[in-house]
């Protein structure tokens, strides 16, 4: 039997549209510090009847993933009608939210009529004091952890994560403690990027060198400690698959971003514009869109640049979108992605320096 | 061992799509995925909740060429896998 990782790989390989992320609105009930959503953005948002078609027209092209995401996605007005109607359609439905607004009313009807294969809730800290700071809503942290306990108890996966910043970098280890005590799995990304319509205030808040370190060690070190415990995460949900591929990542080849007005992306950090769904169906975005073909043809070139400019598995932390975003270049490898690269791989060949994965479990 | 005579459907929690002629299955509740090839996803598609194995074998045979008792057999053994890892459930028989 084929592996699922195999399976990725033929998506990227073979263009097949595999995940579709959904930003439903860019309304939000926090203010985190380094949100990089394009809150100016103005445009007719799309309707429930346009929102039904587009998960019809995605459900014949097979597409089996759907991420809802925003801004706060339980903000958009027909969240539960959207919603519904994709679990109807047969997808497998990841929720990406603050959990600010759940309530035990709000998990039932999710459980029930949504029914989605995982909720990812964003951690900010260890603290009420950290967490709070950056999302700016006193409160949010008890009401995050209380609602990732509701969400557990009426039986729907749950997943944190959790940007690396200046601001938590010194509670990374009782970050995953509290993960771990929340029995949910934490994925932690270390680059904090720009916001969506250029602004670089964000990154203000990236996270130090010794910071990175620090992360790097104990990931490294809890690897260890763990080693030959099940996974929790699906195979190749996250990075690269494991099997040989022909691009640098996914972006446009096995999956799409649709902003809350219709523009249709590579992915959510590849704001280089496909098209907008009031034009062109998404499907003929997918088969005849040149912008994509480009975009196809940059994944393959961004392979072998990063082969070239950073050792693996640093090149996981390069991405031509956050590329092109600073620097007009998507193949142009960027100082943070080769300051990742430098750090992660500070280590090899000492255990106790780090490693080079991404993602902790 | 299940009957030829019974009837299967996909568990409620299970999600699929059809891509070319393999067949990718994901068991939200057990959150593993699996990846059937041309035959399997054959199998799998036919199970609507109205067709017993015993029919859907013989669709197997026609189809990929095979013995009707080998169809029969791989079907039956597949169809108990797939009972076991809570990804089909009997639905009943065709009697």
């Amino acid at each position: 039997m084929r592996t699922y990782a195999d399976f990725i790989a033929r998506t990227w390989n073979e263009n097949i549209l595999h995940s579709v992320m959904l930003e439903l609105t860019y309304r939000c009930d926090l203010a985190c510090v380094y949100c990089y959503n394009d809150k100016a953005a103005r445009g007719t948002p799309l309707s429930a009847a346009e929102y039904a078609a587009l998960l019809a027209e995605l459900a014949s092209l097979q597409v089996m993933h759907l991420v809802l995401t925003g801004g706060e996605p339980l903000r958009h007005p027909d969240f539960f009608l959207i919603g519904g109607e994709a679990r109807r359609l047969g997808f497998v439905i990841r929720i990406k939210s603050n959990g600010h607004s759940l309530s035990p009313a709000t998990v039932a009807r999710l459980r029930r009529e949504i029914d989605p294969f995982v909720v990812d809730l964003s951690v900010h800290g260890a603290t009420a004091a950290t967490h709070d700071r950056q999302t700016r809503v006193p409160g949010s942290f008890q009401r995050l952890v209380t609602n990732v306990g509701l969400l557990r108890e009426a039986g729907v996966r749950v997943k944190l994560n959790c940007t690396l910043t200046a601001w938590n970098e010194g509670e990374i280890e009782a970050i995953f403690a509290l993960a771990d005590s929340l029995q949910v799995p934490l994925s932690v990304n270390p680059t904090v990027s720009p916001r969506d319509d250029g602004d670089r205030t964000p990154l203000e808040l990236a996270p130090s060198d010794e910071g990175l370190r620090r992360f790097y060690r104990f990931l490294a070190q809890r690897q260890r400690d763990r080693e030959g415990e099940p996974a929790l995460a699906l195979p190749a949900e996250d990075g690269m698959p494991p099997v040989p591929v022909s691009k640098h990542c996914g972006a446009g080849s096995s999956s799409l971003t649709v902003d809350p007005f219709g523009n249709v992306y590579p992915c959510v950090q590849w704001r280089r514009p496909l098209g907008n769904l009031r034009e062109r169906s998404i499907g003929e975005i997918w088969r005849s869109s040149a912008a994509l073909r480009t975009v196809r043809e940059i994944t393959v070139q961004a392979r072998a640049t990063v082969a070239a400019a950073l050792p693996e598995p640093a090149g996981v932390h390069f991405c031509p979108g956050l590329a092109e975003q600073l620097t007009g270049s998507p193949l142009a490898v960027y100082p943070q992605a080769a300051r990742l690269a430098r750090l992660a791989n500070a280590g090899k060949g000492d255990p106790s320096d780090g490693d080079a994965a991404q993602v902790g479990g | 061992m299940i009957a030829p005579t019974a009837v299967l459907s996909l568990c409620a929690d299970v999600r699929y799509r059809t891509v070319g002629e393999e067949m990718v299955l994901l068991s939200q509740a057990r959150g593993e995925v699996m990846v059937l090839n041309p035959v399997a996803a054959f199998v799998v598609a036919a199970f609507d909740g109205a067709t017993s194995l015993a029919a859907i074998a013989s669709r197997v045979a026609e189809a990929f060429e095979v013995s009707a008792e080998e169809a029969l057999a791989d079907v039956v053994t597949f169809a108990a896998r797939l009972v076991e890892l809570s990804v089909a459930e009997v639905h009943g028989t065709d009697r």
